[in-house]
């Protein structure tokens, strides 16, 4: 579903921020993009998202081409990051009918969809309430739901629990779980490698806009005879095998 | 370009602004408290002062107030026909200005003043502060009366030798106001009027501006916005189209303002002002009545430079990492229109051409001020605003381009 090919981001002449970086993320799995702060998870994720331009390499999303289909690439993406940038003002309601129309919905499938997403993440008492009153975890259902009120089948979670009490940061981690489906990608962004563990069965580990490992996390841990993600994390990245 | 995509987003900062209640109300209020105040207000003030000190009985001390005429005295201190001080005996008449004991002082030379004419001139001193205003009062005082003495001397010679008074006068200049009554209407500080309509344009859209896109920056939401499918232009026209309509709800604010204030203030200055009140209302455009014509090609400047002001608020507001880091950008642009405006009051000595009426904010500022003072033509009034709808696209592709570029959107 996600097919990522030598993809490179360059800034300027002295900064590289993702460096001829390849992966593939298939449907029916929940991928992690690992790395420090600075490692160039969000740059690859905002190229794949149509936000920024490649250098070089390409990239397809869903089948299609993130320099060529742009926006039938962004009809098929979610995006959560860790911002949780809601409109104060705006009810839930209407920042996710405003978002639903985007995507050429109509009032009744957008209702519709609304009671399903209030279900599944208990937002009903939040939705005729304007955001600017929400705690921080009232907010991260409302950009959920907000991420997925189109059913897209690749949904992009950019350290999205950051900033979260454990509270709002478990009811992400379990609606991440949730989300994924044959049909569907999970593609998590994290620098955490316990919520990396948690949910992902294959992972990426990128450094310096450089793919340094990518592989299921067990055979992750195997090669770097680590007992947990972390620890190999560290031993690949240090370059200590 | 579908444009319900524009509508939906330029709908969403409509709604947003119009719910920051306090912005909202401000873009409203605002003008219909300045306008009044500064066209009633400020004439209903100072002419009651003005009136007031003008009756009031200043103390006025005299250094050798023994040497002063009777009939000198007697004008400077008599109520009806003469100044109506009160005079006080002094002996350092500059100290005693300085250190407020008397408002004003005069000396008189010891050999006295004459009480007829035909010697030599003799000076009497006047002291005041010259940037006193209500200095400025007793002075008048002083010399209307020195003067009105010194030509009751001069009748009385011309009189002792057969002559009348208009025989110093034999030829007089008589000015004639030529101003039309629309020119009339604006007063001497009709360069305020475009001054009021940009800060008012800028009032309003700038907090829409701002708030729609390095707000959104800001907040994070600017990109998830720009990774649903809704083009980047849309994006761009969307806003563009709230911080215009914002503007626009601006400058019907400020007409609205101008017109009601040109209603009210005769009717509050007949009922509250003094007799200077009308007067002093008039030099700060209390007469302003523009007719029709005159409002509709002030809106019509108004629409247009909201529609330039827009392009360059969002281009602005996009490049900014914050929401005060925009706010700081756009002080020079209140600063430069609020300087032209100020600049305006020497427009009697600027010569007009196409090209000037054409130049950006210069060319509206100088058209709303023709259309107060009622100079302007249709010709002017098309040169601005096809000029200003020129600047518009400008900077509307300004803003499309700022939206395009990476560095700017993810500028942190």
């Amino acid at each position: 579903m996600i097919d990522v090919q030598n993809l490179s981001k360059r800034y300027s002449p002295k900064v590289i921020a993702v460096d001829n970086l390849s992966f593939q993320a298939k449907a029916g799995e929940i991928y992690g993009l690992l790395g420090p702060n600075g490692a160039g998870k969000t740059t690859t994720l905002r190229m794949l998202a149509t936000l920024l331009e490649p250098t070089s390499g390409t990239a397809t999303v869903a089948g299609f081409d993130t320099k060529r289909q742009p926006e039938e690439v962004r009809r098929t993406i979610g995006v959560v990051n860790g911002g949780m940038g809601l409109y104060d003002r705006l009810t839930g309601k209407e920042i996710l009918e405003y978002f639903a129309g985007f995507y050429n919905m109509g009032k009744l499938d957008t209702e519709k969809r609304i009671k399903e997403l209030s279900d599944a993440l208990e937002m009903n008492e939040l939705l005729n309430r304007r955001a600017g009153e929400y705690s921080t975890g009232m907010k991260q259902k409302i950009v959920i739901a907000r991420a997925v009120i189109h059913n897209p089948s690749v949904l992009i979670l950019d350290e999205a629990t950051n900033g979260l009490d454990v509270v709002a940061r478990r009811a992400v981690l379990e609606f991440a779980r949730s989300y994924k489906n044959s049909n569907r990608v999970v593609l998590y962004s994290t620098h955490i490698m316990s919520e990396a563990e948690e949910l992902c069965e294959r992972a990426a580990i990128i450094d310096h806009g450089k793919l340094i490992a990518e592989d299921t996390l067990e055979h992750l841990k195997t090669k770097t005879r680590a007992s947990n993600l972390e620890e190999a994390f560290f031993r690949l990245t240090r370059g200590v095998a | 370009m579908r444009f319900h995509f524009i509508w939906r987003v330029a709908y969403k900062e409509l709604l947003s602004t119009v719910r920051d209640v306090k912005a909202f109300r401000a873009s409203i209020i605002l003008p219909f408290i300045m306008t009044p105040l500064f066209i009633i207000g400020f004439p209903l003030l100072f002419g009651n002062l003005f009136g007031g000190e003008v009756q009031k009985k200043q103390i006025v001390g005299v250094e050798n107030i023994a040497q002063m005429p009777p009939a000198l005295r007697t004008l400077l201190e008599s109520g009806t026909g003469g100044a109506g001080v009160e005079l006080k005996p002094i002996q350092k008449p500059l100290e005693a200005v300085q250190n407020g004991e008397v408002e004003a002082a005069l000396s008189i030379p010891k050999n006295g003043v004459p009480n007829s004419a035909g010697g030599k001139p003799v000076d009497i001193q006047v002291f005041v502060k010259f940037s006193n205003q209500k200095a400025s009062v007793v002075r008048n005082k002083i010399e209307d009366a020195i003067q009105n003495y010194s030509k009751s001397l001069v009748v009385k010679k011309l009189a002792s030798v057969g002559l009348t008074p208009e025989t110093l006068e034999p030829v007089r200049a008589s000015a004639v106001n030529a101003e039309t009554v629309s020119e009339r209407s604006g007063g001497v500080f009709a360069f305020l009027f475009p001054m009021f309509i940009f800060l008012a344009i800028l009032g309003g859209a700038s907090t829409v501006a701002v708030d729609s896109t390095a707000g959104e920056k800001e907040r994070g939401s600017l990109e998830i916005l720009l990774v649903s499918p809704v083009k980047r232009l849309e994006v761009v026209l969307g806003k563009l189209l709230a911080v215009t309509l914002f503007a626009l709800f601006g400058v019907v604010m400020q007409v609205s303002a101008f017109v009601v204030s040109g209603l009210l203030s005769p009717i509050v200055l007949k009922q509250f002002g003094s007799s200077d009140s009308s007067e002093i209302s008039a030099l700060f455009g209390g007469n302003l009545n523009l007719g029709v014509e005159g409002f509709l090609s002030m809106f019509l400047i108004g629409i247009t430079v909201a529609l330039m002001l827009s392009g360059i608020l969002v281009s602005i507001g996009i490049y900014a990492r914050s929401f005060k880091e925009a706010q700081t950008y756009l002080v020079p642009l209140q600063i430069i229109s609020q300087f032209v405006s100020i600049g305006m009051q020497f427009g009697d000595f600027i010569a007009r051409s196409t090209l000037l009426y054409a130049t950006p904010i210069i060319g509206s500022t100088l058209g709303i001020l023709d259309i107060v003072k009622g100079k302007a033509t249709p010709e002017i009034i098309a040169v601005i605003v096809i000029a200003n709808l020129i600047f518009a696209v400008g900077t509307a592709f300004l803003a499309l381009r700022n939206f395009s570029k990476e560095q700017v959107l993810f500028r942190n």
